[in-house]
């Protein structure tokens, strides 16, 4: 997917990359997310040096926890 | 040579004199270049002309060979057309078409005079034509909001596209109002009316401004597909490669990165908002099952009904 997406915005000459929040992972994945190596958000940067990348967040979650304090938060329950 | 260059070098070439508003003097300079193109030893024609009964409009046609005018009538109304099958049949070297984005009248082999440039270019005759930055299908709605009036005849993007040249005629909108006070622009008795509607300071303003970036969209555009399109390299992944010493974008390019997930329109909305704001070009890409992008649409600038139509659904 990101080999596609920096395809499409070297070939387009884009300076801007405006993108959802990547999904969240599973597993041991979940450690690393969102910016492990080998995330899209990471390779999107690597390979489209001098370009800005922009996650556009969900504006109804400001305010809650973020996701390990919500983990804490249940287990506290 | 192949057959596609062999018909690329037959079609003639398109030269647009585009202006904010009327009156700015693109009639003239069309006329002006033309009668130095006839200099030249080129064999020039107008295939029409329409002076408003400008006098120095009417003063630079002067020594130019004029086809005349068809005689049509809609209606019981006697009209005027661009003898469409004279022009051809005369194959000048050149032909002078003013109005490119009238409308012409029913029963002609055309609606639009578009559409007879596009056969008079076909036919491997060079065209220089005008047109005002309001009569652009895209910038029809934005035009309207800026200045309160609607324009009715316009003329798809894809034509001034096709333009091998686009000229900008500028005139500041005090020059221009200067002009139409001094009887220059419309008859005396148009003056005052044409004053407190459409020629208004602020409503020149921005005609100017969008005529502006108009022209400046189409010279990037054309400067990276020219310069971009032999140096499409790739990479050691098969990816396009970044262009090492080819050329750069200057105006900002914004690329926004869709699923067909609801939550995805956010990124579309905000992509838009961003763009409109930076007025700067903006590319959709839909991810489909299969990891394949989609190509949405890419938009100029500015807002166009598509564009908008498109994003109200989205929104």
């Amino acid at each position: 997917m990101a080999a596609v997406a920096i395809g499409v915005a070297r070939e387009l000459a884009a300076t801007y990359v405006l993108m959802g929040t990547p999904a969240p992972r599973r597993g041991l994945g979940r450690l690393s997310w969102p910016i492990s190596d080998r995330s899209l958000l990471t390779r999107l940067l690597r390979g489209l040096p001098g370009v800005d990348v922009r996650i556009i967040a969900d504006p109804t979650l400001r305010g809650q926890g973020s996701e390990a304090e919500q983990t804490l938060a249940a287990e506290e329950v | 040579m192949g057959d596609n260059a062999r018909v690329a070098s037959d079609r003639g070439h398109l030269k647009v004199f585009i202006g904010m508003a009327p009156g700015v003097g693109k009639t003239y300079r069309m006329l002006q270049e033309g009668a130095a193109e006839a200099d030249n030893g080129r064999d020039v024609v107008v295939g029409y002309l329409e002076s408003h009964g400008r006098a120095e409009t009417v003063a630079q046609a002067e020594g130019l060979e004029i086809v005349p005018r068809r005689h049509v009538e809609y209606r019981g109304t006697p009209l005027e057309e661009m003898d469409l099958p004279a022009v051809l049949a005369r194959k000048s070297e050149l032909c002078l078409i003013d109005e490119l984005a009238h409308t012409n009248a029913p029963g002609v082999e055309h609606e639009k005079r578009f559409e007879d440039v596009r056969d008079v270019i076909e036919a491997g005759v060079d065209v220089f034509s005008t047109v005002n930055v309001q009569h652009l299908e895209s910038l029809n709605d934005q035009v309207t909001q800026l200045t309160g009036s609607r324009t009715r005849e316009t003329i798809p993007d894809e034509v001034l596209s096709m333009a091998d040249e686009v000229v900008l005629i500028d005139l500041t909108p005090e020059a221009l109002i200067g002009r139409l006070r001094a009887g220059k622009v419309y008859p005396a008795e148009r003056v005052p009316a044409a004053l407190n509607n459409f020629f208004k300071i602020e409503n020149l303003s921005a005609l100017r401004e969008t005529a502006l970036r108009q022209v400046a969209e189409g010279v990037e555009v054309k400067r990276l597909v020219r310069e971009q399109a032999p140096a499409l390299r790739r990479d050691e992944e098969g990816l396009p490669a970044p262009p090492k010493d080819g050329p750069q974008a200057i105006a900002e390019r914004l690329l926004a990165l869709a699923t067909l997930a609801p939550h995805s329109e956010r990124v579309v909305r905000r992509a838009w908002r961003s763009s409109d704001w930076r007025r700067c070009a903006v590319s959709w890409r839909c991810l489909e099952r299969g990891c394949a992008w989609r190509k949405a649409k890419m938009w100029p600038p500015s807002r166009s009904a598509s564009r908008a139509s498109w994003l109200r659904r989205m929104c």
